[in-house]
């Protein structure tokens, strides 16, 4: 499945924002108590799920917890690309 | 619970198919130190660990861990789309295909399914992240083999990019591992 590049870059941006976390989160597990390391995981979280909004709202879904529908009169998570499927570059 | 997000971790770029490498990556697919037996071995472990610490890092490097596990899904996938059964045969993926077709199943490189036998759970906070560790190590290691048998850029890459996880899961739980031992110096538990 070809994305076009715009999509494709909102996609990688999201998955860019959402690993920093998945890093931070183990880091804080052994560092509970590092001010530093939770703020900038608070920050990236923010910024991530904003940009997973504006992704949500123009290309459909990626988390099914989603309220932001592309279109109010389809379930969407079943048409949005599967990420076995994407061809990434 | 679990919540499933539609995105990989990391990107995974497949130039072209290669029956062959698909075979070498089913060791990560349902091998022994692969994805599978890695997030069942930590979400299992998870229940009975006895810090907070280690409880966190047992299910979040668990979910991480399925989350390699449909990285080296997504390669073994590719990899195989759309090669003929006769590829199949030469490259010696034969019994697979007669099995399972083009379709996944974990077993490893050379056909043995998937076995809880593969994974362990004591009880024992100091034995279990031991496991853990060494775990983190024999897939660092296979990863280094699954590096040099292949020639594909995009493949390198992703495998790289999974090595360099083991690295720090083997790290943090080392961090887990100190935190047990101070807690028992303080005598807090035996």
């Amino acid at each position: 499945m070809r994305m076009d590049k715009k999509q494709y870059a909102a996609l990688k941006e999201l998955m860019q924002l959402n690993f920093v976390m998945t890093e931070l989160r183990l880091y804080l597990d052994t560092h509970p108590s590092d001010v530093e390391a939770l703020q900038t995981y608070n920050i990236v979280a923010m910024r991530y799920h904003k940009k997973l909004m504006e992704y949500q709202r123009r290309y459909g879904m990626i988390h099914a917890d989603a309220i932001d529908h592309v279109n109010p009169e389809r379930w969407s998570w079943i048409d949005s690309p599967w990420p076995w499927e994407i061809e990434y570059r | 619970m679990w919540m499933y997000d539609k995105k990989l971790e990391y990107p995974v770029r497949v130039t072209k198919p290669d029956v062959q490498m698909a075979k070498y990556l089913m060791t990560q697919y349902g091998g022994p130190d692969g994805e599978l037996s890695a997030a069942i071995r930590y979400l299992n472990q998870r229940y009975t660990i006895p810090t907070n610490r280690a409880k966190g890092l047992l299910t979040d490097i668990g979910t991480e861990e399925l989350a390699h596990w449909e990285m080296i899904g997504t390669m073994i996938y590719k990899l195989l789309k759309g090669v003929p059964p006769e590829k199949i045969k030469e490259a010696g993926l034969g019994s697979h295909y007669a099995m399972h077709d083009n379709a996944l199943f974990p077993s490893d490189a050379a056909g043995v399914p998937w076995t809880a036998a593969y994974i362990q759970a004591h009880g024992d906070p100091i034995a279990d992240l031991h496991e853990d560790m060494a775990a983190e190590q024999k897939a660092r290691a296979t990863y280094e083999h699954l590096i040099r048998l292949t020639d594909d850029p995009g493949l390198i890459d992703s495998l790289r990019f999974l090595r360099e996880r083991e690295v720090v899961h083997f790290q943090r739980f080392g961090e887990a591992l100190n935190y047990v031992h101070e807690k028992m110096e303080r005598k807090e538990y035996y």
